[in-house]
């Protein structure tokens, strides 16, 4: 007898609000696309090549992974799992039979390793010792680890979904979350992942409901389930009863209508009571949220973030790479800006394996502006994309984590280098092109004045000026208490930061967290900031606590607070509340 | 050319599993001899962890161990002693 069990409820960490009621579309993990092609006799050298180079890419990982079991107590056993693996990908049994593959059916070397590891792994499916047998799954995910190693990008699965699904996964990585969907992808559930992990960030900025850490999920899911994914409540219902459906979709209905006067105040104009105009900008992470700024009405893109072009790849993004989604992004949003920041990760996140660098504290090491000034043939090739994007000249570029003049120095350099090098292949660029930096360790901040006077504009990065000025790991949560937007010296620092701008009068935008929540807006305003950069999302909000707001009375309260060096900055909340009392509620 | 093999029986509570045959591919690798893994008259080359594993030897088997070579007694030798030594530790 087949019973299917209704109505198994779970629940989740809500992550994106959002009632969706849909067929599950279980990703069980990233599958490789394999291509095949044929070759000519003279190319089976190259094939060769590059099945080796694949091989030895894959052993050195497993190598590193190996010794940082070996140093952990606990895990030590597992290290030899790691050797049994190791040993596999020299067996001459997956190389014979490989390399000759490659020559016989002159056929290129993923798709012949690929053909000769299946038959492999089929041979070990058909083992009676069950302890044997399991080893087809080491075989497995040596496979999947060898195809990733091809040169070339490779294809997730995510490319290929057709209809509108609910995505289910154990987790997503960057990269896979980057490449939802959201036209496709109705709602997001994984069985592990948090607040603050790739697909939560993904899926608030596409708007798509999403629920997380769904524990035993894959265990009760098969794919064409029906399921209802409750974002607010974090639940996530499998094969619901007639009444439960008919109840979200009651839910549902009302839920629409909130989305009407989410969308109602989105139309209000960024001005306070006494007309003054607040710009306001998205930050985004991928092309797609373009589309979703723009809808609720952005004054461009204040923050791009480029990270997932470098992401789960085994090559770095090359100038054609990166000058055509650039490209797309600046048409898109054209007339306005869109600031791109050039690469903002550390070594330690990046998958090319010559450029991969481990250290203890990457938070202070090479990483950001460091990283890219090191790895100059990187850099270049996004420098170049940026600068042939910029065709309508309506690109900023930023630079971030930047800490002395000499940085500044050097990256002008690389501009003009970069400049030159295109001007020589004959490419005609937009000599209008605004260079900016991230303010966003104390050092830059601290220096503002000088700094100032090297560039077009800053861009303050709350998030990381606050953790790097307090010393605080927001992720740890023995500390997170004392990680206070408000502490005197992040006021004085956003001060100067903007006293300083303006003496040289150049743009100061701010892209922090600060700057999309209701609760510092206020002070921002009255600090003097008239540009501020947020989750596409928060825009609507923000320009609602905007036109609550009096310019002329910030400022008059604000100037007794300074004149007493921002010790008194309660002063400033107090009068806030009793003068805008409705302030805080958006 | 010289040939040697002997018979031991495995005493190994999940059989010749992952972590034993990694060892036994490299106690192999350092002679010249040719080695083998015989059970039921199926051969494995000892030199290949896969093929060791496509033996499937359980607790309790009897296999033969042979070596074609000039080394081929020391890599018999090596490969029972460490077979007959590690029962207890890879339990």
């Amino acid at each position: 007898m087949n019973i299917v069990p209704e109505n198994i409820e779970i629940k989740g960490v809500g992550i994106s609000d959002g009632i969706v009621i849909g067929r599950a579309y279980v990703v069980s993990d990233q599958k490789v696309i394999v291509p095949r092609k044929k070759i000519s006799p003279e190319q089976s050298s190259i094939e060769k090549e590059r099945f080796f180079e694949a091989l030895e890419k894959t052993r050195k990982e497993l190598m590193q992974i190996r010794d940082d079991l070996l140093k952990k107590e606990r895990l030590k056993e597992y290290a030899s799992i790691i050797s049994a693996h190791i040993e596999m990908l020299s067996d001459k049994i997956i190389v014979d039979k490989t390399i000759n593959k490659i020559e016989k059916k002159q056929i290129n070397a993923e798709w012949a390793f690929n053909v000769v590891i299946n038959k492999l792994i089929e041979d070990f499916e058909g083992i009676n010792d069950p302890y044997i047998r399991e080893r087809k799954f080491d075989l497995e995910h040596l496979r999947d680890k060898v195809l990733r190693n091809f040169s070339g990008i490779y294809f997730s699965e995510l490319e290929r979904i057709k209809s509108d699904i609910v995505l289910i996964a154990y987790d997503l990585t960057p990269a896979d979350a980057a490449r939802i969907n959201p036209e496709k992808v109705k709602a997001i559930v994984t069985e592990k992942g948090s607040i603050t992990s790739h697909t939560a960030i993904i899926a608030k900025s596409l708007g798509i409901p999403a629920v997380v850490a769904v524990e035993t999920l894959l265990s009760k899911i098969t794919g064409g389930d029906l399921v209802i994914v409750d974002g607010k409540n974090g639940k996530v219902i499998i094969n619901p009863k007639a009444d439960t459906i008919e109840f979200y979709k009651s839910k549902k209905i009302d839920e629409a209508i909130r989305k009407q006067i989410f969308y109602d105040i989105s139309k209000i104009p960024s001005k306070t009571i006494d007309n003054v105009y607040i710009t306001l900008r998205a930050n985004i992470e991928i092309p797609e949220e373009v589309h979703i700024a723009k809808k609720l009405g952005c004054d461009g893109i204040g923050l791009y973030r480029t990270e997932f072009i470098f992401l789960n790849r085994t090559e770095p993004p090359s100038e054609e790479e990166h000058y055509s989604i650039y490209k797309k992004v600046a048409d898109e949003i054209y007339p306005h800006e869109v600031t791109i920041r050039t690469f903002d990760l550390g070594g330690d996140k990046i998958d090319y394996h010559h450029l991969k660098i481990s250290e203890k504290n990457p938070a202070l090491g090479i990483r950001a502006i460091r990283f890219s000034l090191q790895e100059k043939r990187m850099f270049m090739e996004q420098i170049c994309g940026i600068l042939r994007a910029n065709v309508k000249g309506n690109i900023r570029i930023l630079f971030p984590l930047v800490t002395n003049l000499d940085e500044i120095k050097n990256i002008k350099q690389i501009l003009s280098e970069a400049k030159e090098r295109l001007e020589n292949r004959k490419i005609k660029i937009n000599p209008k092109i605004k260079i900016g930096i991230m303010i966003e360790v104390p050092a830059a901040a601290l220096m503002a004045d000088i700094l100032a006077k090297e560039v077009d504009f800053f861009s303050v990065g709350t998030n990381d000026l606050i953790q790097y000025t307090i010393a605080i790991d927001r992720s740890n949560e023995h500390v997170i208490h004392l990680y206070d937007p408000t502490n005197v010296s992040i006021v004085r620092l956003l001060d100067f930061i903007l006293m300083a701008a303006k003496k040289e009068n150049i743009e100061v935008n701010i892209c922090g967290e600060m700057a999309g929540d209701s609760k510092y807006v206020p002070l921002l305003l009255a600090l003097g900031y008239r540009e501020l950069s947020m989750n596409p999302n928060s825009i609507p909000f923000i320009r609602k606590t905007i036109s609550l707001l009096k310019m002329s009375y910030l400022e008059k309260v604000i100037e007794d607070v300074r004149r007493n060096n921002f010790q008194n900055l309660h002063i400033f909340y107090k009068y806030l509340k009793k003068e805008f009392p409705d302030v805080f509620e958006y | 050319m010289n040939e040697f093999s002997k018979t031991v029986t495995v005493n190994h509570a999940y059989g010749i599993h992952a972590r034993v045959a990694v060892k036994i591919v490299e106690i192999a690798k350092k002679f010249n001899s040719e080695v083998f893994l015989i059970k039921n008259g199926k051969k494995g080359d000892a030199k290949s962890i896969i093929e060791i594993l496509m033996l499937a030897i359980a607790n309790g088997e009897d296999i033969i161990i042979e070596a074609k070579g000039e080394d081929c007694v020391e890599a018999v030798e090596e490969v029972i002693n460490f077979i007959k030594e590690s029962s207890e530790k890879y339990l």
